[in-house]
């Protein structure tokens, strides 16, 4: 199965691209797709301080992800 | 505010259609007099909004501007969930978020929350919530650009430079 992965601000910046796409095995969590990012790119530092969200929710680590899902990965917020 | 000033408040507002809460996200210049205005209402007796604004210093450096980005349909989204829930927990009548997007200059607003209520320990605390909540749960991103020509750096939610 295959996920579009969005990544923004720092994240962005360091990896260079906004979005990627990721092949994934299926039963595939979360937590998963961070780690391909890291084989991938390797130097991601503090991946903990990352929060992943599945189809615009915020999601757990452990979320099950499917063929298709939109995943963002986010630094920390910054607002206000 | 009681059940039945509450009741009363959200009759009026669902016979003026008013919306009792209401989210912008927006590349232009913020003007609180609009979110003010919009969250007054006959049956509250208090207003209360904040205004964030882009300082010159920032932990001893000169700031030239910030620079903020989001996930904007789930920031959209989590600042109505913060707003209703607000709502809720302090028996606000209607609150507002405004938030800028963009490249901000020094002195120019950055965030303006507006809330009413019948009374104003209400008011304060529903507004207070919004904004501290809004810090840390919001994908809203912000970088500092630095009046020295230094690099710019993402900030975090404790004010402090985000690294990965």
């Amino acid at each position: 199965m295959q996920v579009i992965v969005h990544y923004h601000a720092l994240l962005r910046e360091k990896l260079g691209r906004a979005t990627e796409a990721f092949d994934m095995k299926e039963g595939s969590v979360a937590g998963d797709i961070l780690g391909e990012i890291q084989r991938r790119h390797g130097a991601l530092g503090n991946v903990s301080l990352l929060q992943v969200a599945v189809n615009e929710q915020i999601a757990g680590k452990t979320a099950a992800v499917k063929d298709g899902d939109r995943i963002d990965v986010m630094p920390p917020f910054g607002g206000g | 505010m009681d059940k039945i000033s509450a009741s009363k408040s959200s009759s009026l507002n669902a016979a003026l259609n008013i919306s009792r809460v209401s989210v912008l996200l927006t590349r232009e210049l913020l003007d609180p007099t609009l979110p003010t205005a919009e969250v007054q209402d006959p049956t509250t007796g208090a207003v209360a909004t904040f205004i964030g604004t882009t300082r010159s210093l920032h932990e001893g450096r000169k700031i030239l501007s910030l620079e903020y980005e989001a996930q904007e349909p789930m920031a959209h989204k989590a600042l109505k969930d913060i707003c209703n829930d607000a709502l809720q927990k302090f028996s606000l009548c209607k609150a507002r978020v405004h938030h800028r997007l963009g490249k901000v200059d020094v002195s120019q607003i950055s965030v303006i929350v507006a809330v009413s209520s019948l009374h104003r320990a209400a008011a304060f605390d529903g507004c207070r919530y919004i904004i501290d909540t809004l810090k840390t749960t919001v994908p809203i991103f912000k970088k500092e650009h630095y009046a020295d020509g230094s690099p710019a750096q993402w900030i975090g939610p404790d004010g402090k430079p985000v690294t990965l």
